[in-house]
């Protein structure tokens, strides 16, 4: 009877230890793809903040009365590369969408200038631009899924308890802030 | 995604044993079937003796021969399957010169990024066709194809949607069945064709001997063995075939989010050429769309799931607009309206290639600043002399044109060549440079206004349509085809293959031949067979694309 109590004990013991090896590591591999789409998102940023002064160069010469609407995007771009590498992703979020914005409105504004629409460069440096932002846009997206399916995860029972035990945070999502840009998240320049 | 690798992996493992084991009951039941005729033609005499059908045996001989062969079959044709098909189709890499091949680029990696980071290669089927296809094998090589003419006709969104279902292909594993189940089960579809061959040079030649005979009896049951096994094995193709293109266009709409676009990509691919007979039809399970039209394929029922490789496309269309909460209708008042927008198109530009070469403003006889022009143009311009006022559009600096070299060597026909396409005008002699017409690179002489480019080009040129036309290419066009209507089929042949050899190829100094482009459009081109690139002199390419899109659009 005792033995049959022990062996029943060690069973019991071990199938926990299995469960708990199990969870800890479907727990670890969901955080590494977590930061595998941040590291994917901020690659896309780092390319757009390049592909701008090329941008600039180009409509420098063709837009002269529209100074403001360069600037700001030259400002927008210094801010979100000031924000980027201090792990706040809200903050980091708000900076990323205003820049997309500002290019938005250059891009809008352009349309007046034939000459410039025709210029090879330019048609060049707008597929690269909408690429990017479409790149940004999915990598995003791929980001916010993974962390909400981390996210769940760390939060449902037996998982919670495995995830506290060992210090499994919630990771933050790249969020939108107007609601028109959250209908439709890929733009078309 | 859904997948993780782990899960991936241990799915191809499966995959490989069942794959395996079929081909083996194939091979099986051939050669057992096989000795049935094999019998009746070599040892009719002893058939008394052992009876028609194999004994254990000979059973036992034949699943000894099926190992073998059923191992040599899946060695050979799992080996390269990708490389194998894509020439078998004739695809292309991505020429990154072109713009539309460098957006679809674009749009692959989107994808990629989408998925996660799946790595997929990109290939281009050189046709006008509207179809694309995806494969992969075991050595998780994969590749995403898109027909020339597909690229050519869907917006940016719906390319997206296209690539992200053929995305859902491959991240599903359901491309790695058909790709692997298609080469190994293509071969009977060959042997087949090979044996019909043969019957077919005989068919006139009487059968002189006994052994001839033999030999046909022998073919005749072969092919009928060979018939029935393809049958099945299509049977096995389709067994995982028709519910896999629902799930791709559920996970296109999952990394896109964007089932409009898939709706009208679906609907402009059901409503055009799906390249019929480019490929084998063994391959026909990897496109979007079964490129043989079939009957089956647009009902349902007990049937078509047997026996159709491809859902109705109505409901396909259907599911996705669903999900965008629209019906087929408003799809397609608001494409016809967007096509209209569209169709008032820019007349003919050619937009130069701005590798590095300068553009000039000069002050014309007016008085007035001019331009900006490429050196080519600006020496070609007949107001221009040495002795008037330029400058460089990067710089203000102000000069007389004689004051700078480049302008005086390209004034005394010097062009300095490192600037030029290195290759000479077969008309004028002047040096071509490099444009983009169509977003795709050709040879364009700025004396002539002639074009220089390969045939492979020319699907390209005539598929897309970003450039209208001016009214005299339109007015020389009708002209043309008014003429090819008063003439007759012979004189037109006659006409169409005249040889005059009056230019020399600019790549390789031969004679360039003079011909009609074909019997329809009658448009006449200068060909260097050699190095297949064609010559068009002023306004022919424009007429030549002129026909081809009336004549697509029923306007001819």
């Amino acid at each position: 009877m005792l033995i049959g109590i022990i062996i029943a004990v060690f069973v019991i013991a071990g199938i926990c230890i299995v469960m708990l090896i199990s969870i800890y590591n479907s727990l670890v591999s969901l955080r590494n793809r977590v930061k595998n789409g941040w590291a994917q998102i901020d690659v896309q940023l780092k390319r757009r903040y390049d592909l701008i002064p090329n941008l600039v160069e180009v409509v420098k010469g063709y837009m002269k009365h529209e100074r403001e609407t360069l600037e700001k995007v030259v400002q927008a771009r210094q801010q979100a590369i000031n924000i980027s590498g201090k792990g706040n992703v809200a903050e980091q979020a708000k900076a990323e969408n205003f820049l997309s914005q500002t290019l938005k409105s250059l891009f809008a504004v352009s349309e007046r200038y034939p000459d410039l629409k025709a210029n090879q460069n330019m048609l060049q440096l707008q597929e690269e631009l909408t690429s990017t932002e479409n790149k940004i846009a999915f990598a995003r997206q791929y980001y916010n899924d993974e962390v909400m399916r981390y996210n769940t995860k760390i939060e449902i029972f037996p998982d919670s308890i495995i995830a506290s035990m060992f210090n499994f945070t919630k990771e933050e999502m790249f969020e939108l802030e107007d609601s028109a840009q959250r209908e439709a998240p890929k733009v078309e320049f | 995604m859904a997948f993780s690798f782990i899960e991936i992996e241990e799915k191809k493992n499966k995959l490989v044993f069942v794959l395996f084991f079929v081909l083996m009951l194939f091979y099986f039941f051939i050669a057992w079937l096989l000795i049935i005729p094999f019998k009746l033609v070599f040892f009719s005499k002893y058939l008394s003796e052992t009876g028609i059908l194999p004994n254990l045996k000979e059973t036992l001989l034949v699943f000894i021969a099926a190992l073998v062969a059923g191992a040599l079959h899946w060695i050979i044709s799992t080996n390269q399957v990708i490389s194998k098909a894509l020439s078998s189709l004739g695809a292309k890499p991505l020429d990154e010169k072109d713009s539309f091949h460098l957006r679809l680029k674009n749009i692959t990696e989107e994808a990629s990024i989408a998925s996660g980071g799946r790595k997929v290669e990109c290939w281009i089927m050189p046709s006008s066709a509207l179809n694309a296809f995806a494969m992969s094998d075991f050595s998780d090589r994969a590749v995403v194809g898109v027909t020339e003419g597909l690229l050519a006709k869907l917006n940016r969104a719906q390319m997206e949607a296209v690539v992200a279902h053929e995305f859902g292909h491959i991240l599903n594993g359901d491309s790695k069945m058909t790709t692997i189940t298609a080469s190994l089960f293509g071969v009977y579809s060959a042997l087949m064709d090979g044996i019909r061959r043969i019957f077919e040079g005989n068919r006139h030649l009487r059968v002189r001997n006994n052994g001839a005979g033999a030999m046909v009896i022998f073919l005749m049951l072969v092919y009928a063995i060979l018939a029935v096994t393809k049958f099945m094995s299509s049977l096995l193709n389709l067994f995982i075939s028709r519910q896999r293109e629902f799930r791709a266009d559920a996970i296109s709409v999952r990394l896109t989010r964007n089932p409009l676009a898939l709706a009208e990509a679906l609907h402009i691919i059901s409503r055009g050429w799906r390249g019929a007979y480019l490929s084998s039809e063994y391959l026909s399970s990897i496109f979007i769309i079964n490129p043989v039209y079939s009957y089956l394929d647009e009902t349902e029922g007990f049937l078509s799931t047997l026996f159709s490789t491809h859902p109705p496309i109505n409901k396909r269309i259907g599911i996705a607009l669903d999900m965008a909460h629209l019906d087929v209708k408003n799809m397609i008042e608001e494409m016809e309206k967007k096509h209209k927008a569209l169709s008032q198109r820019t007349d003919s530009v050619i937009v130069e290639l701005e590798e590095q070469q300068e553009r000039w403003f000069a002050v014309g006889p007016d008085g007035q600043w001019q331009g900006p022009f490429l050196l080519a143009d600006l020496t070609a311009i007949d107001w221009f002399k040495g002795e008037s006022w330029v400058h460089k559009e990067s710089e203000s600096k102000i000069q007389f044109a004689w004051q700078n070299n480049e302008i005086r060597n390209a004034l005394q026909g010097k062009i300095n060549p490192d600037k030029k396409a290195g290759k000479s005008c077969p008309r004028c002699n002047v040096q071509l440079s490099k444009v983009l017409y169509e977003g795709t690179p050709i040879l364009h002489c700025s004396s002539c206004s002639g074009n220089l480019l390969e045939r492979e080009k020319i699907v390209r040129v005539l598929t897309r349509r970003l450039l209208g036309f001016s009214p005299q290419i339109e007015q020389m066009a009708r002209a043309i085809m008014k003429t090819v209507k008063d003439m007759d089929f012979y004189k037109k042949a006659r006409e169409g293959f005249r040889s005059v050899q009056e230019f020399s190829c600019p790549e390789c100094g031969r004679t360039m031949g003079r011909q009609f482009y074909n019997m329809d459009y009658i448009v006449e081109i200068d060909l260097c067979l050699y190095c297949d690139i064609i010559w068009f002199d002023k306004d022919e390419l424009e007429i030549l694309q002129f026909l081809h899109e009336k004549y697509n659009d029923g306007k001819l």
